[in-house]
């Protein structure tokens, strides 16, 4: 159970570009099943994932996870928290050019320094999953846009996390490798992985497997 | 304390996949950091031998050598001194030394004349360091014709060459008779070039000196301890004035990779927002930006150090022969004796690695401790 | 089929491997160059005590390395007014004039200066009028 209270979030506080992105906004999310977020650009779809997800803080108000308060926590336990309980696919996919497929799917297990082989194995055993296994040793910047999208969902596997969040997956790929990504974030749903998933692309929160919309505009709940 | 260097190894790996990426920049970066480590080694190496190598050989110079002075400039000394200075205590043993400088045209070389003390060659013979013999081609049994300073030729036999070893303090001697010194130079009979003092007790040795200053104001000695002053002094000068000239080039090198890493690309500020996105600690970012450095520096350094050890030690310093022989004809042969100072090497290590990867590290600070949430921006 | 792919993968995937042996190498060649100094230094004792005996035998005071001209020959019994010595940095002629200094102090070490107590000493006869004038006096 994710719970968010009063949560605002502003940018360039006090400057004459403020944007405020989202505001005063109270939510409870399920941490089970597929819950899109919806809205035009701007609607802060994807500041409130950002905050969701400890990868920022909120200007005010708090986030619970699982009944822990998660939103005024120092640095390193964001990380922590991040990295335990959150996988990421962002929308351009942000593999680092140069390291190989393995590398790319092994990063965030890095701080984390687990065995060596259990690592790779592990790493190898997604790419499996994926059909990515002959691609292990190429560079990233050698895939097509869903290979790419795949390797993001391995690394973002790569910590055995609860919950998934992807922001707007499917704005790089055609409809069928949609439809392919859909399908495997549904195989994942039916895991027992939680996915938050923001996205203004009719594919995504018409689809079956979805099992809540919540639509935002102008940072609140439209 | 496993889990600990598993993740520093980690991150050294991401940091070489880093560095692998621009393969052509980084081994340009990293030839031009190890040759500027190799070059201050090599002075360090070379300074530090020839040091020790003086210090322990000369060591064996005499305690005291007085000179006699004449209008501020080195005059010979009358030998009447030698009497006078005699009856000082301390003193074991004192006497006159007859050498001096032989410009050879044939060869534009400057030998040094000596007569030793003990056994002189026999009249018209001489004996040559082995530098004097290479530059006029000559064996024992051969004869060596200069000419005199009244324009006479003069022939002496070669009665034996000094060896090989000594040409570090001997390659450009000519030992001779006292006769035939004093014939070749029309050197007057009652002076000598100076005057040796054997003190064999060291802490008398300036007792010895003030009295002879009281007694022949004249006079100027030179104390065994003013000798090896002086060989340390010059060489710590001269490799002073490398280290100087070279550690310009090395902080040039180090504002060159501050500049570089401050000015950090779209692409790297991307990745590190990638990183701290998907887990790692601005802490995790930090020690692999400082592996990055560390592995550059290091490899610069331990390759810079082992190539200067082969270039002093078996090389015998081929690189810097031009710049110790100036005009000089004749060079001894010589090769360094490897007296390595750790204290040296150490300095050498803190001062060519450690200002490198503070230099990288310090700029990523900024970028390191940017929100992660940027990369979804 | 699997295992064609991971001997495929088996490739090194550890980049620090190949580089912490080299690194590892290197760092022993570093220790073994201190080895090997310690033991060539041990060994060349016998070609060090033949410099040291001409040295002592032949009254020699420097070492033959620049012999250019006699203050860069000896530099510690050259002539202390000599042409172009009086700064280490003065541009001369020689070029290794512009690398040797002058000798440590230029001129009388103030312990040298002749002191009360030895103008006390009552065994030293009185300086004997000194044989001819020279830069000595100006200098202190």
């Amino acid at each position: 159970m994710i719970r968010l209270a009063q949560v605002s979030k502003v940018f360039n506080q006090g400057r004459h570009n403020e944007v405020r992105a989202v505001r005063d906004l109270s939510l409870e999310l399920d941490t089970r099943g597929i819950t899109v977020f919806k809205g035009p650009s701007g609607s802060g779809k994807t500041s409130l994932l950002a905050m969701i997800g400890c990868l920022s803080r909120p200007t005010s108000g708090r986030i619970h996870l699982e009944g822990r308060l998660i939103s005024n926590l120092p640095e390193r336990f964001m990380t922590a928290v991040r990295r335990d309980t959150f996988g990421f696919i962002f929308q351009r996919f942000n593999l680092i050019r140069g390291l190989t497929v393995l590398e790319n799917v092994m990063l965030p297990a890095y701080p984390l320094a687990p065995a060596p082989s259990t690592l790779r194995d592990r790493a190898l055993d997604l790419l499996r999953q994926f059909h990515l296994a002959e691609r292990a040793n190429n560079q990233a910047e050698w895939l097509s846009g869903g290979e790419a999208q795949r390797t993001a969902i391995c690394r973002a596997l790569i910590n055995r996390p609860r919950i998934l969040i992807a922001d707007e997956p499917t704005a790089n790929l055609d409809s069928q490798l949609s439809r392919e990504l859909l399908a495997l974030i549904g195989d994942l749903a039916d895991q027992g992985k939680g996915v938050l998933i923001s996205s203004h692309d009719p594919l995504v929160f018409d689809h079956a497997r979805v099992s809540r919309v919540v639509e935002l505009r102008d940072g609140r709940l439209a | 304390m496993r889990a600990l260097l598993r993740r520093q190894r980690y991150l050294l790996d991401y940091s070489l996949s880093s560095l692998a990426r621009r393969p052509g920049k980084h081994l340009a970066l990293l030839l031009v950091y190890t040759l500027i480590v190799f070059l201050l080694a090599s002075t360090l190496l070379f300074t530090q031998s020839l040091r020790r190598e003086a210090a322990l050989v000369l060591a064996e110079s005499p305690e005291l050598i007085v000179q006699r002075l004449l209008a501020g400039r080195h005059e010979l000394m009358p030998a009447d001194y030698l009497h006078r200075l005699g009856r000082l205590r301390g003193v074991s043993e004192s006497y006159g030394r007859l050498w001096g400088y032989f410009y050879d045209p044939a060869v534009k070389a400057n030998y040094t004349l000596l007569v030793p003390r003990q056994d002189p060659p026999a009249p018209g013979d001489v004996i040559l360091g082995t530098g004097v013999a290479r530059a006029r081609g000559l064996g024992v049994g051969d004869y060596l014709s200069l000419r005199s300073a009244r324009g006479e030729p003069f022939s002496f036999k070669v009665a034996a060459l000094l060896e090989a070893d000594t040409e570090l303090v001997a390659s450009d001697l000519i030992l001779l008779g006292p006769e035939d010194f004093r014939r070749f130079f029309a050197f007057p009979a009652d002076r000598y070039t100076d005057i040796v003092l054997r003190v064999p007790n060291p802490s008398e040795v300036r007792k010895v000196a003030e009295k002879i200053a009281l007694a022949l104001p004249d006079t100027r000695p030179i104390l065994r301890e003013e000798i090896l002053r002086t060989y340390d002094a010059l060489f710590g000068w001269r490799q002073g004035v490398v280290i100087v000239l070279l550690t310009g080039a090395l902080l040039a090198f180090v504002i060159f990779a501050f500049d570089r890493a401050a000015g950090l690309s779209a692409e790297e500020r991307r990745e590190i927002g990638i990183l701290k996105a998907i887990g790692w600690e601005t802490g995790d970012v930090l020690r692999m930006k400082f592996w990055e450095g560390a592995a550059l520096s290091l490899t610069a350094f331990l390759a810079g150090y082992l190539l200067a050890y082969v270039h002093v030690f078996f090389f015998a310093a081929t690189l810097f022969a031009p710049v110790l022989k100036g005009w000089a004809v004749l060079y001894p042969d010589f090769s360094p004796l490897p007296f390595v100072d750790g204290l040296q090497v150490a300095t050498l290590f803190f001062f060519t690695v450690f200002p490198y990867t503070v230099a990288t590290i310090v700029p990523i600070w900024r970028a390191a401790i940017t929100d992660p949430d940027q990369v979804m921006r | 089929m699997n295992m064609a792919n991971s001997s495929s993968i088996h490739a090194p995937w550890r980049k620090s491997g190949p580089f912490l042996w080299t690194l590892g190498l290197s760092l022993l060649l570093c220790v073994l160059t201190f080895v090997h100094a310690a033991v060539a230094t041990r060994a060349a004792g016998e070609e060090l005590s033949e410099r040291r005996n001409l040295v002592a035998r032949l009254d020699l005071t420097d070492l033959a390395l620049f012999t250019e001209a006699r203050y860069t020959r000896h530099p510690s019994q050259a002539d202390l007014h000599g042409a172009f010595q009086d700064h280490p940095l003065a541009l001369e002629h020689f070029p290794t004039g512009s690398l040797v200094p002058a000798p440590a102090g230029s001129g009388w070490p103030a312990a040298l200066e002749p002191s009360e107590s030895v103008l006390r000493e009552p065994e030293w006869p009185a300086p004997a009028a000194a044989p001819g004038a020279t830069g000595q006096g100006e200098r202190s």
